[in-house]
């Protein structure tokens, strides 16, 4: 829904895209208006690459107290879609978005209700269409979904593992910034204790720590590192040799890391400083050499 | 993918998820491992939280938490049953085995909204509730293996050493092996009476959250929270919604609504007497009016409808003065004459302050039957000496303070005495209760 044609204009299309982070399951394939059954989207096959696209970005909020709507705002902005690569099975593109300006609340919660939307904090590198009726917008950090009714909108998946892939020459000119890695050191196993309220307390934490730094645009990536196995490689003589590590003796080992956005030491350490790990075991951080290319 | 993370001030996750999905994933479990592995399954469960706490921290938190944290139970739960033998009679163990594993594999993904709360889950109350248990270990055990509490988490709550607590849960879940108690809901006949026992320990629960002026605030808070919100559950539960299940959850909302008056901003006691009104929490008050009425749908009459009786009409009243005293008097009548008890009787007299003066109330006080067991129950003497300052016995009042001061109370309330002693001292006037009173709660606590 909400893409809206702009008639004979195919080249400076101006759409609404609802850009959506599903809060509830129920109402995501639902959610129709009236607007919406004459929408037609120009998105299809026959971008080339190199095309250029404006939409209009819809980013909407709504907050539900006790099953019932409680708060409704949007913001609308341009947003500029160019398409890097355009192939059998979709597109990659990359955009870049304009200022926002926040709608009136709405007035009548029923009557606009997008149960299905919620814009990200932060601007997303790319998207591609990967299932009918869904264009995947993904950024290095997470993924959501455009519901669109266009039923033009072809059924692919092709292009995975794209998180974490470069971002296009707009975004670096945004963010010449270095990164770093942090490496979350701890001992195994000692949260082991911890009741199901704390856990989620803690998984909370860092959610408000990760959406901190998302929102600022300086988070890039993280992964947890498996607990078990783990081995080291080293030449010994004319051989190689392999131990299982690396648990050298019980001291504290990498459970995990994050790639995160910096200008410098001082930027990094205070980002990393109230990363709830660190009651549990120090935090490493080293910079990523790009050589002279942040992002490269 | 982490959806709801574009969003922060959007709470990710439901309060109290993990707490009460993790005792909806051991009913769960231990239904279809048998309640002699509910170790087993306690393991298996904090496993899955361990491992979304390991995990989540760096990839985002899923659509569905629930369904998540059920999928990976379910399939550490699967790998243990083909692991190693978890059933007692080993001739059977293979075919009971293939049974499990089935059954297991059916162990739905629920919707990541609402609440769950299903037959599982009601029949392990049930079980935690078992006439077999003392009520100690019915209460460690209901909030063990019911609520997902930790055993550090319910002996903040008590006040209690973590090995006590442990202790009795290793006791009870012996008791329930001994007695091979089977995770199933109680017999039709038989569920009205086992249902009294889970009301008595939902409402000690309760009580030992509210008497919260001593230990972890934030944990005894919890404790209301969580009494509230299975009594509720029982009150939602066809098999359990009988009057008296509404009856005590309208007692505990009425109450609870009050809590946010009942501590001004330097942490020290106010009486009901001086209470801010608009403080107290309307939507609580709301409900428990309303569960009020389902409770008044047959013919029984509890204490717990007594009781949320008078407290309902604290709750409506626009301010102290004009309490409906002898409304709530006449409900004292009515709760003695079913639950004599000396703490009920000087509640009553209480009341009958208010409507027939400080005189009457004290001549009501002293021929409580069997009042030497509240010797050491501060609100006995805090009672007697506000009565007897206000009939002006300055002296006769000031050995009751002290008496007071000399029981069982908590810090604030000790702090609370004191200034009480010092004004009649001091000969201020008499307490401000007598054009107001200390608030009668159900159990004799402020």
């Amino acid at each position: 829904m909400n893409f809206v044609s702009s008639g004979q204009q195919t080249n400076r299309l101006i759409s609404t895209i609802a850009l959506a982070v599903i809060l509830t399951s129920a109402g995501a394939s639902s959610a129709q208006s009236d607007e919406a059954k004459t929408a037609e989207i120009a998105i299809r096959p026959t971008w080339k690459a190199g095309d250029s696209h404006r939409h209009e970005r819809v980013k909407s909020r709504r907050t539900t107290v006790g099953g019932k709507p409680a708060v409704e705002s949007s913001a609308r902005g341009p947003i500029d879609v160019s398409v890097v690569e355009a192939g059998e099975k979709g597109f990659l593109t990359r955009w870049r978005i304009g200022e926002t300006t926040p709608d009136d609340v709405t007035p009548d919660g029923a009557a606009q209700r997008r149960p299905w939307m919620i814009g990200p904090a932060h601007a997303p590198d790319r998207f591609r269409i990967s299932s009918q009726n869904a264009v995947d917008l993904r950024t290095t950090r997470s993924l959501f979904v455009v519901r669109a009714t266009n039923r033009a909108l072809y059924a692919l998946g092709g292009r995975g593992g794209h998180r974490g892939g470069r971002p296009g020459p707009n975004s670096r000119k945004e963010r010449p910034m270095a990164q770093f890695m942090l490496l979350l050191e701890g001992k195994p196993g000692s949260l082991a204790s911890l009741s199901p309220t704390e856990i989620q307390a803690l998984i909370e934490k860092y959610h408000a720590w990760r959406s901190k730094l998302e929102a600022a645009d300086k988070m890039v990536y993280g992964r947890k590192l498996m607990d078990e196995g783990g081995k080291v490689l080293s030449k010994q003589g004319n051989r190689l040799a392999t131990v299982d590590g690396p648990y050298v003796e019980t001291k504290e080992v990498v459970g995990g890391f994050f790639v995160i956005r910096a200008a410098d030491y001082d930027e990094a350490l205070q980002l990393a400083s109230d990363c709830p790990h660190l009651p549990f075991g120090p935090i490493g951080i080293r910079q990523i050499d790009f050589m002279g290319n942040p992002e490269a | 993918m982490s959806a709801p993370d574009s969003a922060p001030e959007v709470h990710a996750l439901v309060d109290h998820l993990f707490r009460h999905h993790a005792a909806a994933m051991l009913s769960a479990l231990s239904r279809r491992l048998g309640l002699e592995n509910l170790e087993l399954a306690e393991e298996v469960v904090q496993d899955a939280m361990l491992q979304a706490l390991r995990l989540w921290p760096h990839h985002g938190i899923p659509e569905n938490p629930r369904g998540w944290l059920t999928q990976v139970a379910r399939n550490k739960a699967l790998d243990l049953v083909r692991r190693r033998s978890v059933f007692r009679r080993k001739q059977r163990a293979l075919e009971e085995r293939a049974v499990v594993e089935a059954e297991l594999a059916q162990l739905g993904l629920p919707e990541d909204a609402g609440d769950p709360f299903g037959d599982d889950q009601l029949a392990m109350i049930f079980a935690c509730n078992h006439p077999a248990l003392a009520s100690e270990a019915r209460v460690a055990l209901t909030l063990k293996a019911a609520c997902g509490f930790s055993v550090p988490e319910i002996a903040r709550a008590f006040l209690t050493p973590e090995a006590t607590i442990a202790q009795r849960i290793v006791r009870a879940k012996r008791l329930i092996r001994e007695q091979d108690v089977t995770l199933a809901l109680p017999e039709p006949d038989q569920l009205p009476s086992r249902l009294d026992s889970v009301l008595q320990v939902i409402y000690l629960l309760f009580n030992e959250g509210y008497a919260a002026h001593r230990g972890d605030a934030l944990i005894r808070q919890d404790l209301c929270g969580e009494a509230i919100w299975l009594a509720d559950r029982l009150a939602h539960r066809p098999e359990t919604a009988l009057p008296k299940s509404h009856a005590l959850l309208a007692l505990m909302l009425l109450q609870a609504s009050r809590l946010p008056a009942r501590q001004d901003e330097a942490g020290e006691l106010v009486l009901l007497a001086d209470q801010d009104r608009s403080l107290w929490d309307a939507a609580l008050i709301h409900r428990g009016l309303r569960h009020l009425g389902h409770a008044s749908e047959g013919d029984e009459m509890t204490v717990y409808h007594l009781q949320a009786g008078i407290a309902a009409v604290h709750a409506v009243a626009p301010d102290h003065a004009s309490t409906d005293w002898p409304g709530v008097l006449s409900l004292y009548d009515s709760l003695c004459a079913v639950a004599d008890s000396p703490v009920v009787a000087l509640n009553r007299a209480v009341a009958l302050a208010m409507v027939a003066g400080p005189a009457v109330a004290l001549a009501a006080i002293d021929a409580i039957h069997d009042l030497r067991t509240l010797e050491r129950y501060a609100l006995l003497h805090a009672t007697r000496a506000d009565l007897l300052l206000t009939l002006g016995r300055r002296d006769e009042a000031e050995s009751a303070y002290c008496a007071a001061l000399e029981s069982i109370c908590s810090e604030p309330a000790r702090r609370f005495l004191e200034r009480r002693l010092d004004d009649c001292r001091r000969r201020i006037g008499a307490p401000g209760w007598l054009a107001g009173v200390i608030a009668p709660t159900a159990n004799g606590r402020v």
